[in-house]
Parts: structure tokens; C-alpha cells; sequence
């Protein structure tokens, strides 16, 4: 039940994202709430699960995008490695840890996803451009991340009191 | 110390798997030139429905505010009347919306339409999943005809072309993507260059020589060279120019005609009809 529900939040998560989180457009910049969900769960799943989920979660957003199928599964799959095997030396908890994280984790993904598309697909982005996107990307991940993290923190504790001996995010 | 080693074992062989599998859908998706995966048709299978839900869950719901808005500030004492005013503004509001729905697909089919063209309408229900690519989901597959490659335009002009085609919707990428390139001219002088996206909302045309005559509101179509878009379709209008002299070519902004953050409804080129 419990990998049913958090299927269902990811399904949700990449469902908003596909249609009307442009609404909350910054400069043409949106926050990206699969990395975030990556990063929550490379930081709370069992073992490995966030690694998995981190793959599972970046083959849905490549599928979902006009990129290069793979970019988004190597960048959140790093991610979601990272943090499983970080977990247990580092304290995400409180604003600045966790927008400082999550603010690391999108400049990972936003220069993976340049150095592949320049590299792979001869795509042309300028040095200037590429900094200002991948900077302001991680700031209004980081603010909308400190956010979001409480809501699965709410969730995953509900998830818990609701069925406590399963345990989350153990696919 | 062997624990650690093990875990590092582990990790190693972690990260190889990540990479592997990465690289290994790159190479898939490079060598079939951008051809549907079975596995990205599924997931794209599974998450229309819920696109197309969400989507109509927000249009309502903006236009109910959007409706409620205006009857900010009324009088209590005609609670009864505004009821049912309410009841037939909403009435009239959802007759208007139709309208207007229809005044886009009369405006789109005519004036796309009338050049010898044979187009579908498509709703569009979804944008991009990541921040990085500019890209729309539409609600037309291989079920209307739909294939690889086709222009996608507004009235305005041209948004951008079919990449990759489910069942009943279509991935389009826009001419604003960084991959985008469309061979263009200028409309007046006949002057020749690429069009490329930048990512953002503008494009930039390159390509152009520096002693070429171009100003600002130039309007630039497609050349018919690529194989993908046809000549004479609208492109853009250019918004700036810089010449440096130095420089073999001028650097060229270009602001798209068609107005890709609002549209609502595109049409797919299906065929060019034979004029004669």
C-alpha cells in the first residue's frame, strides 16, 4: 500500500509538473519537484530505494520531456546515489541544510543536462545563459524545496501511523 | 574494514549500473533518431489521461475565479438577483469560452487551412517535465494521423515540429529549444539564415553575413530547405541586431509570431495539398 501511495504522489508530482506549474514561472525558470522528491527520498528511503527511485523518477521525466532519453536518468539517478550513500553522515533538517542540499543537487542536474545536450546533441547554450538558468534554477529549487519537504515529511508521517509496519519507500 | 570495503564495492558497482543504463538509452535514442521507445510510449500512454485531467481541472478553476472576480464589491441587498445572475453569467461565460474556442479553430483552419493545407486541431495539454527543454504534449497521436516530423503552427506562424507520437498524444518541440534550427529567410530582401532556439523565449538567426541590410521588424519565414518545414510559413520578427566588425555575421534576435507560452489550440500540418 505504502509503494502505492508514493507512486501516487510521484504520478501527481510529475503530472503538476507537466501542466500548470508554468504558472509559477520565474523568469522563465520553474522549480522542478522530481529532483526534490529525489532528494527526499535519497535522504529518508531504506538503504538504496532512493538510488532506485532516483533512475524511476528520471526515465518518467525523460520520457515526459523532448531531451535525450537517458540525461534525466543518469542525473537523478547520481542524485538519488549521492544522498543514499550521504545519508547517513549528513543532517538535512531546518531551512538552511535542506535549501542547501537541494540548491547542490539541481546545479548537479542542471550541468549534467548542459554538458550532455552540448556534448551529445551539439546543442548550443551560452556560458552567461547556462549560469544564470542553472543558478536561479537551484535558488527557487532551494526555496520551493523547503516547502515541499515539509509536505512529504506530513505525508510520510501520515503514511506511517496509517500502516506502521510497512516501511517507506522500500522498492 | 572489509564492511567498508564492501560498501564500497557496492556504490562502485551502483554508480556503474546508473551510467550503464544511461548511456545505454542514449545510444538507443541517438541511433533510432529520436524514434518512439516502447517504454517512453507507455509512460507517455499513462500520463495523458491525467495531463488532460489536470489541465481542464485548472482551466475551470481559473475560469471560475476569473468569473468571481468580477462580481467583487456587489451590493448584499440584491443576494437574490445576483444568484441568478451568477446562475446566467455562468451560463453566458461558458457560451463565450465556446465562442472563443471556436473563433481560434475558425481563425487557425482559415488561415492556415486556405494554403493548400490539410490540418488537424489539437488541444495542447501539457508542457515540458523538466526545466531545460521546450516542449509541448498535444492531444493528437498516430489515432489522427499524426507522424514524426510534422509542423505544428498557429495562425501566427510556425511553433515547432512532431518529435515523437503515442496512440492519442504527440510531443512537439518548439522552435524556441536549444536543438531547434529552421532554415529561414528574410521576407523582404531574401537574405538567407538558421533560425535556432535558445532555450528561452526568443530565437536567434544565424548565419547572416554582416554586410547583409537587416533592421529591426524584419518578419522571416521558413526557406523550405530541412525537409521538415515547408517555405513561406511565418517564423518570427527580428527585435534586435547587433554588428560587430570583427565578426563574420551579425548576431540576430528573433521574437517567434506565434506567442508559444499562451496558445491554447495548434494545428498539425498533415500534408501540403498539390496546388494544380
Amino acid at each position: 500500500m505504502i509503494i502505492l501511495i508514493s507512486v501516487f504522489i510521484l504520478v501527481l508530482l510529475l503530472s503538476i509538473q507537466t501542466t500548470f506549474l508554468e504558472l509559477f514561472s520565474l523568469g522563465g525558470i520553474i522549480p522542478d519537484p522530481a529532483l526534490i522528491f529525489v532528494v527526499y527520498c535519497g535522504i529518508h528511503s531504506q538503504k538504496n530505494s532512493g538510488t532506485r527511485m532516483g533512475v524511476l523518477v528520471g526515465f518518467l521525466q525523460d520520457s515526459l520531456s523532448g531531451g535525450l532519453l537517458g540525461i534525466n536518468t543518469l542525473s537523478k539517478g547520481l542524485i538519488g546515489l549521492f544522498f543514499s550513500a550521504l545519508k547517513d553522515k549528513i543532517i538535512v533538517e531546518g531551512v538552511l541544510p535542506i535549501s542547501y542540499f537541494l540548491f547542490a543537487a539541481s546545479l548537479i542536474d542542471g550541468v549534467i543536462y548542459f554538458v550532455a545536450t552540448t556534448s551529445l546533441m551539439g546543442a548550443q547554450v551560452k556560458g552567461e545563459f547556462l549560469f544564470y538558468q542553472v543558478v536561479f534554477f537551484g535558488i527557487y529549487n532551494a526555496v520551493a524545496g523547503f516547502f515541499l519537504f515539509h509536505m512529504f515529511d506530513r505525508s510520510r508521517k501520515w503514511m506511517h501511523n496509517k500502516f506502521p509496519n510497512q516501511i517507506f519507500l522500500s522498492i | 574494514m572489509p564492511n567498508r570495503q564492501t560498501k564500497s564495492k557496492h556504490l562502485l558497482i551502483t554508480l556503474s549500473s546508473i551510467v550503464l543504463v544511461s548511456l545505454l538509452l542514449v545510444t538507443i535514442n541517438i541511433r533510432h533518431d529520436k524514434s518512439s521507445l516502447f517504454l517512453e510510449s507507455v509512460v507517455v500512454w499513462f500520463f495523458s489521461p491525467v495531463q488532460s485531467l489536470l489541465t481542464n481541472t485548472v482551466e475551470t478553476v481559473s475560469e471560475t475565479l476569473n468569473y468571481y472576480f468580477f462580481l467583487v464589491g456587489v451590493s448584499r441587498e440584491n443576494e437574490r438577483l445576483l444568484l441568478e445572475i451568477d446562475r446566467l453569467s455562468q451560463e453566458k461565460n461558458e457560451l463565450l469560452e465556446k465562442n472563443k474556442y471556436l473563433e481560434r479553430i475558425e481563425k487557425l483552419v482559415g488561415n492556415i487551412g486556405k494554403n493548400q493545407r490539410t490540418i488537424i486541431t489539437a488541444k495542447i495539454i501539457g508542457r515540458d517535465a523538466t526545466q531545460w527543454s521546450k516542449m509541448v504534449f498535444i492531444d493528437k497521436g498516430t489515432n489522427h494521423q499524426v507522424k514524426e516530423n510534422l509542423v505544428v503552427m498557429t495562425d501566427a506562424g510556425i511553433v515547432g515540429h512532431v518529435i515523437h507520437v503515442s496512440t492519442k498524444t504527440s510531443k512537439v518541440l518548439l522552435i524556441t529549444d536549444s536543438r531547434s534550427a529552421v532554415d529561414s529567410l528574410f521576407q523582404e530582401t531574401r537574405g538567407t539564415g538558421v533560425t535556432v532556439g535558445t532555450g528561452q523565449d526568443a530565437c536567434k538567426m544565424k548565419f547572416v553575413p554582416i554586410e547583409a541590410n537587416v533592421s529591426i521588424g524584419d518578419r522571416i519565414v521558413s526557406s523550405g530547405l530541412g525537409g521538415i518545414f515547408p517555405k513561406g510559413l511565418m517564423v518570427g520578427v527580428v527585435v534586435d541586431v547587433v554588428k560587430k566588425r570583427q565578426d563574420l555575421f551579425q548576431n540576430i534576435t528573433v521574437a517567434p509570431s506565434a506567442d508559444l507560452s499562451q496558445m491554447e489550440e495548434v494545428a498539425v500540418v498533415l500534408a501540403e495539398r498539390d496546388s494544380s
